[in-house]
């Protein structure tokens, strides 16, 4: 009777695992198509799944050849603006975070209502009026500088899974804190700052990726301004109408490129993801 | 029901009617949020009238220092030699009434209506051209709200500094009175850093958001009372107040315009519960599949789907609609292989095109649902399953006694965001079929466009500001009550500091 | 200069409204003041010293210039020899990237910071003269009048006013296989979808479930959208009997597995589709001639479009939009006189020959078009030039912001199965409702 089970609890386990494989490599497949089709010798739009031929030039060109499409410059754009954001964001989150999670004002609770009611106003509207409060402060001839003050003004609004993240640690610190004489800034920087590392990588992670996927935001703020395009901007200008022809294959290839760090950084970063969206939930 | 009743259900039982009791809190959050709005417009003439009182009991019985701070800024300061602070106050005054006498007052009178000098060319005779004047020589009505806006909130800070100065020198003169020194200015760094840490902590990230956040936003919503359309553009047109007829206009499905957005709120609708359910359905029953005891390679199957959405969306997106196309691979290889005679209709027949998107979204979203709840699984409590061995629970009653319920419990919040989320889910659908196929039934819209689509084609295409806006208004209330309903309901915002 | 102010203001505020002010550097508050624009002085300079009109008062000049980024070397080239052509003026250039289908849009987001000279697509003229962002072509109008195509002055005109340079003419013709289809068989589209070539998943593609082929039936059927000339907002006439007829035909060529209706951009793929021998004939423009004559080499085949028989067994000469593109002066540019001269000069006939040579624009330069020797060296703008003889002008009225998508819709219903010939009327009767609508009010 035992062996029965646990025979069939083998076999049930080795169907799932096949299942689960054959839906995992459904998941990947357009992956592994566009990295074909970024090898493919054919430049256009490809109509199968295997190329006939494999070459290198796709990256070659797009790593060489500047003529029509800058890619480095826009994947070194992004970065910068990738960088500077994460920082700026990291900072604005956490000072947030900890204001509401581990200090008491009387604004507290309105002030965390109306993050909560502005996050949900679709954003697209209010983009051209972004763009002219940036002009007047004489900054939309740097799209690069915008894009980041936009990101991280707009972090702070962020602050509920980092919130989340502070609520669970003891408030029995804080007071052993302040009993020592310490002041609430050196709660801040020498006591809750050193043992929220998974959420500062958590924040730090999610703010540095988010430029490199942005389109819309970024396209209205370059506008012409080619030297400035991010990869999103740009990558999407490959597969326009007029380019799509004869840049697919590069198109693809730059797909490749940006997402083997982003990918790499989000493997790496699992971990940290999934305590930072179940630490705010599981309190539930 | 009462609690134990809820207890003895089975799981998916207790699923269902947390599904039914999200839609009874919804409601009742409904009618919350509407029977609050008056609570909170007295509330808030009430805090109008008591500041007011306070006000004039403070300069009826305030000192000389108080009294002159009603006219002049850091006046009480300045007196009790507080030089710093004073002076700070003081020019504040200046910079806002500078401010105001050179353009803010302006900005402020031509909000009345947005605007009367179109800008118009004039003929230059000695070079037979047409010339236009400056910028700032004729109005733009756009720029007007915009300023009237930001003036506006630049006056409510000042308000805010101006409360802030009197309340100041009330106090230094309260300190004097009962014999303290009135803080110097050391003092008041130090407490930022202390005592008021919060206020350094919050003043760049409200300072961000109330410039980059909040006054396009009530800019933006300004705009749904206009006439901003296609045919007022700036500069060369001018807009103005029209009161509520965009609302009008778009609930009205007699027009066009309505008649797109009930069908377009009907097909956002569905399309949210469905992404929303079928992602988490899914995403549970894989990552339940995944940390099953005895299933070889976890990890590398875990990879697999996490690459998935690694990719930046937008690439991933672009990539499916590129592999669903009609001369796409997946048609041509179907073609060649004479599985089908014509291509498959994905993105050109409205009833595929829904579900395309609603699968490819399954593709996109089923990932993240396994990761959380895969994080979830490895921290149910294993205490909880010892006791159910103990009892000599079968591991068929465990997991729908003791898997399942933990699950649900703890997702709940995720499940209401995810929802949320997918009403303004703009990526999956602007990538994917871009709203299409288009249809003659609506207005500037596709049978897959959402609203969020349709919002950013109206503003992109047509230019259709102001309908744009009122959709965007709309879109929000439905959104704001859903969410603050839900987020009063869930567990973190009633026992915040269970865990402290 | 209002918003540097206001900017100044706000910093200031903002700087000492710190709460309780913790910062000290107060020295960042005075706002950069750049200097005065050399904009303004050489206008001061005009009004207190008036020039004779034939000179250029504008002396250090910078332009700003939108291209396509795929005409950027040309176009930049160009740019250096007007400015070594000018050697009085000290002539800068700035160049931005925005393809003349988003100068409207890109001028429309911010008239201030867009480019003096742009190119632009004619069908946007009336909404960017409506809205003024665009300037009226007054310097050297007559020369400019009289070295273009009417039809290419018509089509960026706007109640008798010219507000553009035309630099090239497009529409649509056919190419085709050599070995495929032989030089008579490609003037009959039923002969050429009667054939069974071996191989060839297509006999004929064309991408019209886009409103800017779908006119191609219309027109050809005797239809006129916004009037016989093009200028009239309030007429359209694809509702009427002639209507019905090219819709009906236009249901039964979608029905037919030997055609593909694309959408436009699907049109990427004919090339290789070409190459591999799956499509025999396709329609679209000039810009794909190269890619075309790589794919087929010998069988490289071009011509105008075929006969069709329409649904009531008519035959009928296809048809077409033919789109005459444009340069533009932004309204309001700091330097107009110098920026007119610039785009005078950029779609002048040396530089419109030179456009010709690189990348196969079909000139409207009179003598351009009408140098047959010059053009029959590329067959691909003979035939664009042949198959204008048979289209009609692309209407630059405001109205046709409205037709676009609307005859999308129509088209993609056709395919999608919504529209058939029993309710074909009523849906023409939307669309043509739709398409002449003035606003939402009514």
């Amino acid at each position: 009777m035992a062996k029965n089970y646990n025979t069939g609890r083998k076999v049930a386990s080795g169907v799932i695992f096949v299942v689960l494989l054959i839906l995992g490599i459904i998941w990947i497949l357009p992956l592994i198509w566009i990295i074909l089709s970024s090898l493919s010798t054919d430049t256009g739009q490809p109509y199968t799944f295997i190329p006939k031929a494999f070459t290198l030039n796709n990256y070659k060109n797009l790593l060489f050849d500047a003529q029509q499409f800058k890619f480095v410059k826009w994947f070194l754009n992004t970065l910068i603006v990738a960088v500077c954001s994460c920082i700026g964001s990291t900072l604005m989150v956490l000072f947030v975070s900890f204001a509401l999670s581990r200090l008491r004002f009387k604004a507290r609770k309105p002030l965390m209502n109306v993050a909560l009611i502005l996050g949900m106003f679709p954003g697209f509207m209010s983009m051209i009026a972004i763009y002219y409060i940036l002009k007047a402060f004489d900054l939309t001839k740097n799209p690069l500088v915008c894009l980041t003050i936009i990101y991280v003004a707009g972090a702070g609004m962020n602050y509920y899974i980092a919130k989340g993240f502070f609520d669970t640690i003891p408030k029995s610190l804080d007071e052993a804190a302040y009993l020592d004489g310490a002041t609430k800034s050196q709660l801040f920087f020498k006591i809750t700052i050193p043992l929220s590392k998974p959420i500062i990588v958590y924040t730090i992670l999610t703010s540095f990726m988010a430029p490199w996927g942005d389109y819309v935001l970024p396209s209205l703020i370059c506008g012409t301004d080619y030297d400035s395009y991010t990869v999103a901007v740009g990558m999407f200008k490959m597969i326009t109408r007029e380019f799509i022809s004869t840049y697919y294959a590069q198109f693809a290839a730059a797909a490749v490129l940006v997402s083997i760090p982003i990918s790499l950084l989000f493997i790496k970063m699992q971990k940290y993801y999934v305590e930072g969206v179940t630490g705010g939930a599981v309190k539930g | 029901m009462t609690n134990l009743d809820y207890y003895v259900m089975p799981w998916y039982q207790k699923f269902f009617v947390n599904i039914g009791l999200f839609f009874v809190s919804v409601g009742k959050g409904i009618a919350h949020f509407f029977c609050a709005i008056p609570g909170a417009i007295a509330g808030f003439f009430k805090m109008i009238v008591r500041g007011l009182a306070w006000y004039g009991k403070t300069l009826a019985s305030g000192s000389i220092g108080t009294k002159l701070s009603y006219l002049i800024m850091g006046a009480g300061n300045l007196l009790h030699a507080q030089f710093i602070k004073g002076l700070i106050f003081l020019a504040t005054e200046v910079a806002y009434i500078w401010f105001m006498i050179n353009s803010g007052w302006t900005n402020i009178l031509k909000l009345g209506n947005l605007g009367t000098t179109p800008r118009a060319e004039f003929f230059d005779e000695v070079y037979g051209i047409y010339r236009y004047p400056e910028e700032g020589a004729y109005d733009n009505s756009m720029l007007i709200l915009l300023y009237g806006v930001f003036t506006i909130i630049i006056t409510i800070a000042f308000i805010s500094m101006y409360v802030a100065n009197i309340k100041s020198s009330v106090y230094a003169d309260e300190c004097k009175s009962t014999g303290h020194k009135p803080p110097k200015f050391i003092d008041d760094i130090k407490n930022l850093f202390d005592g008021g840490f919060h206020k350094t902590l919050l003043f760049l990230p409200i300072a961000g958001i109330l410039v980059f956040t909040i006054t396009p936003l009530i800019y933006m919503i300004s705009l749904a009372f206009t006439n901003y359309d296609a045919n007022h553009q700036v500069p060369g047109n001018l807009f103005t107040w029209i009161g509520l007829n965009n609302f009008g206009k778009l609930m009205n499905s007699n027009l066009p315009l309505g008649k797109t957005f009930w069908n377009l709120l009907g097909w956002t609708l569905i399309w949210a519960v469905f992404a929303t359910f079928l992602n988490y359905i899914g995403g549970i029953i894989l990552a339940l599949g995944i940390n099953r005891k005895g299933v070889p390679c976890k990890g590398l199957i875990r990879t697999l789907f996490v690459m998935s959405i690694a990719v930046p969306q937008f690439v991933s997106l672009l990539v499916m609609r590129n592999l669903l196309a009609a001369h796409g691979p997946i048609n041509e290889t179907l073609l060649s292989l004479g599985w089908i005679r014509t291509a498959l209709p994905f993105f050109t027949d409205p009833v595929w095109a829904k579900v395309t998107v609603i699968i490819v979204n399954l593709w996109v979203g089923i990932p993240y649902t396994m990761l959380m709840v895969s994080g979830i699984l490895m921290n149910i409590p294993e205490d909880l399953y010892e006791a159910g061995r103990i009892d000599g629970a079968s591991p068929v009653v465990m997991f729908t006694q003791i898997t399942m319920p933990y699950i649900l419990h703890v997702t709940t919040p995720y499940l209401i965001t995810q929802f949320t989320g997918n009403i303004n889910n703009f990526n999956v659908i602007f990538f994917l079929s871009g709203g299409g196929p288009e249809t003659l039934d609506y207005y500037q819209a596709g049978k897959t466009d959402l609203l969020i689509t349709w919002l950013y084609k109206l503003t992109v295409n047509s230019r259709d500001y102001n309908y744009a806006a009122t959709i965007g208004i709309l879109v929000f209330i439905i959104l704001a009550i859903v969410s603050l309903v839900t987020f009063r309901n869930s567990g973190s915002y009633k026992n915040e500091e269970a865990f402290q | 200069m209002k918003i540097r102010k206001i900017l100044a203001a706000i910093t200031s505020v903002a700087l000492v409204g710190t709460m309780l002010a913790g910062c000290n550097n107060n020295g960042d508050s005075s706002t950069p003041n750049s200097p005065a624009n050399n904009g303004s002085t050489s206008n001061g300079d005009n009004s207190s010293t008036p020039a004779p009109a034939t000179e250029n008062p504008e002396k250090d000049v910078t332009l700003k210039v939108w291209y396509s980024q795929a005409e950027k070397d040309m176009i930049e080239k160009m740019c250096d020899e007007f400015a070594k052509a000018h050697p009085d003026q000290n002539i800068k250039f700035e160049y931005g990237v925005c393809e003349g289908n988003n100068a409207k849009e890109e001028i429309q987001k911010d008239p201030e910071a867009a480019a003096d000279v742009f190119f632009y697509a004619p069908d946007h003229t009336a909404e960017m003269v409506a809205s003024k962002v665009i300037c009226e072509v007054t310097r050297n109008k007559d020369d400019i009048v009289n070295r273009n195509l009417k039809p290419s002055i018509d089509n960026v005109s706007v109640d008798g006013k010219l507000y553009g340079y035309p630099v090239n003419s497009k529409t649509y013709f056919m190419y085709y296989n050599k070995s495929m289809f032989t030089e008579d068989e490609v003037k009959s589209l039923d002969t050429m979808l009667a054939k069974d070539i071996e191989g060839v998943q297509y006999n004929f593609c064309m991408p019209l479930l886009d409103s800017w082929y779908t006119p191609s039936v219309f027109f050809a059927a005797g239809c006129n959208l916004m009037g016989e000339n093009g200028d009239d907002p309030t007429s359209c006439d694809f509702n009427s009997d002639k209507g019905v007829n090219a819709a009906n035909t236009l249901i039964d060529l979608f029905a037919n597995s030997k055609f593909s209706p694309d959408k436009a951009e699907f049109t990427e793929q004919y090339k290789d589709l070409f190459a591999q021998g799956k499509i025999a004939a396709c329609v679209i423009g000039t810009w794909k001639a190269a890619d075309f004559q790589e794919a087929l080499g010998e069988n490289y085949g071009v011509t105008v479009l075929p006969q069709i028989t329409l649904a009531d067994g008519t035959k009928a000469q296809m048809s077409g939009f033919s789109q005459y593109n444009a340069v533009g002066v932004k309204a309001g540019s700091k330097f107009p006189i110098t920026a007119m001269d610039l785009a005078d000069y950029l779609t002048n006939k040396e530089n419109q020959k030179i456009r010709f040579d690189t990348i196969s624009d079909s000139p409207t330069n009179k003598e351009l078009a009408e140098d047959s020797a010059a053009l029959s060296s590329n067959a691909a703008v003979a035939a664009n030039a042949a198959q204008c003889a048979y289209t009609k002008l692309q209407s630059s009225v405001s109205q046709m912001g409205k037709y676009w998508s609307n005859m999308d819709s129509f088209t993609a219903e056709i395919k999608s199965g919504a529209v058939t010939k029993d309710n074909v009327k009523e849906k023409l009767d939307v669309t043509v409702e739709a398409i002449l609508s003035t606003g939402l009010s009514e």
